[in-house]
């Protein structure tokens, strides 16, 4: 078998391998189509032909694609300079004056050096003085010239070439003329006139404009629907919960009981119950104007029950507003029972510092709370005695009990923490008694179920209160409220049931099936 | 367990660990801190004193405070109002409720007819609007809850909220059978021992907290 | 002094032992977390975002009074108000705070005086705002300033109660980050199913930790974490000791 050798490595190679087999080079030359069959080969869409040498398989796809984009190149139907500077200066927005052909950063350093060789100026003309002699070459010589330069046209281009007439080489004929290079001006360098763009690069110059273009617009923000869906959940909600709540008051229906008392509420029962006669009660209003509606229904029986046993009360609160709310409770809520100010209640306003300042009532109250909120020594004065309220009362351990209405976890601990040793410690039968926001029962049960008790007892919310009120027969208030936050209740758990169902089925309603997927995939 | 890159230091992240100046008033808070902890757990009857003393200079500061915060507030809004800025009617309508309403109790006192015409026409119905839309704002996040954070959590969490609704109203005088002991179950076994939990964790911060402004670390006044 | 006072006091000192101890030894050495809380972590992304396109950061301290337990996550509020202002201070629209309380008020408008000072920054007064007296009243407040200032993150770190759902409300709308801690047991309750991140427990009070307030935080999160579990293993102890009749 002949042999080859490697043209790489040199080693022989069977002569029927095209690469060599110790270093992968090549061993024969790639070869050209030819012309017959490049005319008999099919154009794929573009008018690029295929490689139709042998050797093409075994072309890298990378160098295939290469040779593409360059036969493209050619084929591609030609844009002249001009209507391609066009498209840019369009874009650019920039008519200018470069010309056509010519890329601008080019042509800026073409005009640069023009101006530096403008300066220059020729040098002026030598005085006339007389020349050396024209050289006169030996006929030898002569010959030899003729001999190189044999050319006739040459030699008659030669002839018509100037002779230099100054300096060392005065008398030779075709020098250079350096003032001659110097002086003329560089036009523009000599490229081919068409600059040939494949489609694909139109389409990018196409593009390369819109951006271009599109810079200096401001874009217009994506606007948002003005109703969207959680618009129309939003406002579906609230129109069911409300509707249901209008439609409870306007068409009432049979009264549904009202919940049998529990222990906790029992017990501030008895507790309210075993009062003296003219006990003396500390009542705290502590509840925001907000939650007046809710603190109103459930302590309105617990306060009725208190004047009802005749207790004398003093009001007092942590909170800047609560005096007013109790001013309100007492004249409005409880108008049947005559509470007079300063006679069976006494109002004492709002303690300074908040709970922060509970602490002063185990010490010092006519110190710290020294007048009523109508501006009176409430503690007694020259002209004055002390008001029935508070006669006998020094601090908060005087009282037979404490009663808090509250809203606020914080301020419930407060007067947990604060007040209910002190009282605990003054008086076997001083007593904490509690009405509070439905919210706060996992915070002051705890309290209650202690042993011993910081809380004798509490009512818990509309539904602590509903039941207070069924014990002791003061059903009014309660009963305005209880049928109607019943069917709130039940819508708000409906469209929570409702939602919560869509929510966790539609994910699996809307996932692709197993074949669906598969087939995707 | 994860690592915090970075190294610890007394005071603020740019003092650095005992580079801490002490101006005179974080000396009298520490001071006034220390006195009033010590009269806390000590029964010494001149702590004691001290310590009840600085309660009420503190309650009489609240107060004040109370004050300044009015006079924040008007500020805020009239210079929202003389800006032109958005929301300058809002602020117009409360800077005259607000002299308005000074005006009258200032005037009458908190008791007359007038200032408690305004608590109970302007200011109760206002508060009471808001917590019915809060309502409604608590059942849109029920309804929307699984649809934020779709986990189990979330699930207990609904039907809790859901059980202890229905057990708290009269349900149209229907009684369900276990509903009443399932929600007393509810609010007094897991509620109160997460309450509880979260309690003593809470109880721990609040403890951090304070011993930091307690010795200065924490500077929340400036000086 | 009784046996409680002087738990209490043993309590304390040895809690602030541990603070300090903490202090000093990872003083110059990575601390090491118990655990992660990656609502910190958006934050961070949050406020960097904000920074960059120039939208409103809002911190809301809530109604924690001064002189009450509520002061103490005020006071975590007011040290990531301090990191944020710092942060933020290049921000064409430095953050603003509102909160519920005077003294709060005029706490925050110090922070930022402080933070802009430090910075070089100018401060504006207005920047500290008290938006109400009431609850309801505040997070009205705070909830209009969330849609007026199109806020790109708000940060409620205080002492809220269900009222918050108005201010996360607000937020919600505005498409703005929501992150919410207090130390409000309904607050929490409210702020799991409204907020979008949420801190559980004593997650707020680690705030200043995560988001680099100082040395004493972090050692003060440690001393936490380690009661934490001491508290844990006495629960447990105490549990198992009632259950086999010794207690």
């Amino acid at each position: 078998m002949a042999e080859i050798n490697c043209p790489l490595c040199g080693k022989a190679n069977p002569d029927d391998f095209e690469v060599c087999q110790y270093c992968q080079a090549r061993l024969k030359p790639l070869l050209a189509p030819d012309s017959a069959e490049e005319n008999s080969l099919p154009q794929d869409e573009t008018g690029v032909e295929e490689p139709t040498s042998p050797a093409a398989a075994e072309i890298p796809e990378w160098l295939q694609e290469l040779r593409q984009d360059e036969d493209s190149l050619e084929l591609e139907p030609e844009r002249s300079s001009d209507e391609l500077a066009a498209d840019i200066s369009e874009a650019t927005g920039d008519a200018g004056s470069i010309p056509t052909g010519t890329p601008d950063w080019i042509y800026e350093v073409e005009q640069e050096t023009q101006r530096d060789f403008d300066h220059i100026e020729p040098p002026p003309p030598s005085p006339a003085e007389p020349g050396p002699e024209p050289a006169a070459l030996p006929d030898w010589l002569e010959s030899i010239r003729l001999g190189l330069h044999g050319t006739p046209g040459l030699a008659s281009s030669q002839a018509t070439e100037p002779v230099e007439s100054t300096g060392p080489l005065a008398g030779l004929r075709g020098v250079l003329a350096a003032d001659a290079l110097i002086s003329r001006s560089r036009g523009p360098a000599t490229r081919p006139a068409k600059l040939r763009v494949s489609a694909n690069q139109l389409v990018h110059i196409d593009l390369l404009r819109e951006l271009v273009e599109s810079e200096g617009k401001s874009q217009p923000l994506p606007q948002k629907p003005s109703i969207s869906s959680e618009h129309i959940l939003r406002w579906g909600i609230a129109l069911a919960v409300c509707l249901a709540v209008v439609w409870s008051i306007i068409f009432p229906g049979q009264p549904a009981a009202l919940p049998a008392f529990q222990e906790e509420t029992a017990e501030l029962n008895r507790l309210i119950e075993q009062l003296p006669d003219g006990g003396q009660v500390l009542v705290a209003f502590d509840y925001e104007p907000g939650e007046f509606a809710e603190l109103d229904a459930a302590a309105s029986a617990v306060i009725d029950h208190l004047m009802i046993q005749g207790a004398y009360l003093t009001l007092v609160s942590t909170t800047p507003l609560g005096p007013v709310l109790a001013e309100r409770f007492i004249e409005e809520l409880q108008p049947v029972h005559h509470y007079t100010a300063g006679v069976q209640y006494v109002n004492l306003g709002y303690i300074p510092g908040g709970t922060a300042s509970l602490v002063m009532l185990t010490g010092n109250m006519p110190r710290a709370l020294p007048y009523t909120i109508e501006g009176l020594a409430a503690w007694g004065s020259e002209s004055q005695p002390v008001l029935p309220p508070l006669q006998g009362i020094q601090n908060v351990g005087d009282y037979d009990l404490v009663m808090v209405l509250v809203d606020d976890p914080d301020v419930a601990r407060a007067w947990v923490e604060q007040v209910e040793p002190f009282i605990s410690s003054s008086s076997p039968q001083g007593s904490l008694g509690m009405v509070i926001s439905a919210q706060l029962e996992p915070i002051i049960r705890p309290y209650y179920d202690a042993n011993p008790r910081q809380i004798h007892g509490f009512v818990a919310g509309l539904r602590g209160g509903a039941s207070y009120a069924r014990l002791n027969g003061r059903e009014e208030l309660v009963r305005s409220y209880w049928d109607s936050f019943g069917v709130g209740l039940f819508m708000a758990v409906l469209l929570m049931l409702v939602a919560g169902l869509m929510y966790s089925t539609y994910p699996l309603l809307t996932r692709p099936s197993k074949s669906d997927s598969e087939v995707k995939g | 367990m994860g690592n915090y890159p970075g190294s610890l230091g007394w005071g603020s992240p740019e003092t650095g660990w005992c580079s801490v100046k002490f101006p005179f008033s974080v000396a009298v808070a520490i001071g006034i801190g220390l006195i009033t902890l010590a009269g806390y757990f000590l029964n010494i009857p001149v702590l004691q004193t001290l310590r009840m003393a600085l309660i009420e200079w503190a309650t009489t500061l609240a107060a004040v405070a109370l004050l300044v915060g009015i006079a924040n507030l008007f500020t805020i809004h009239w210079n929202k109002l003389t800006s032109g800025k958005v929301g300058g009617l809002y602020s117009a309508i409360l800077i005259v409720s607000l002299v308005l309403t000074l005006g009258v109790v200032g005037w009458f006192g908190p008791t007359h007819t007038y200032s408690k015409w305004i608590f109970n026409n302007v200011q109760l119905p206002v508060e009471g609007s808001l917590l019915a839309l809060l309502a409604i704002i608590l059942v849109v996040a029920g309804v929307r809850l699984l649809r934020l954070r779709s986990n189990m959590l979330s699930i207990i969490f609904i039907i809790t909220a859901m059980v202890i609704l229905l057990a708290t109203g009269p349900l149209f005088g229907i009684s369900v059978p276990g509903l009443t002991e399932l929600r007393s179950w509810i609010a007094q076994v897991p509620a109160m021992a997460g309450a509880r939990g979260l309690l003593l964790g809470i109880g721990l911060g609040i403890v951090a907290a304070g011993l930091r402004v307690l010795i200065g670390s924490d500077r929340p006044y400036r000086g | 002094m009784n046996f409680p006072e002087l738990m209490g006091l043993a309590f304390v000192g040895l809690f602030l032992g541990l603070m300090l101890g903490s202090a000093f030894y990872y003083r110059n050495r990575p601390a090491p977390f118990v655990r992660q809380i990656p609502a910190f972590g958006r934050v961070r992304r949050a406020i960097g975002l904000a920074v960059e396109a120039g939208s409103r950061l809002h911190l809301s301290l809530g109604r924690g009074n001064l002189i009450s337990t509520r002061s103490a996550v005020a006071f975590v509020g007011l040290s990531i108000l301090d990191r944020i202002a710092r942060s933020a201070a290049a921000s064409d629209r430095p953050p603003v705070a509102t909160s519920g309380e005077s003294t709060l008020a005029i706490l925050s408008q110090d922070t930022l005086h402080d933070a802009s000072k430090f910075m070089g920054a100018d401060y504006d007064p207005l920047r500290g705002q008290l938006t109400g007296l009431t609850p309801f009243s505040y997070a009205a407040g705070a909830a209009s300033l969330i849609h007026d200032e199109a806020t790109g993150a708000s940060l409620l770190l205080g002492s809220f109660g269900s009222e918050v759902a108005l201010i996360t409300e607000a937020g919600d709308r505005t498409e703005s980050l929501t992150l919410a801690g207090t130390d409000n047991l309904t607050g929490q309750a409210v702020l799991y199913a409204t907020a979008q991140e949420p801190l559980i427990g004593e997650e707020t009070y680690a705030g200043g930790a995560y988001m680099g307030a100082g040395g004493m935080h972090q050692a003060s999160l440690i001393a936490q974490d380690i009661f934490r579990w001491v508290i844990i293993l006495a629960l447990l102890v105490g549990a198992v000791l009632k259950l086999v009749g010794v207690l």
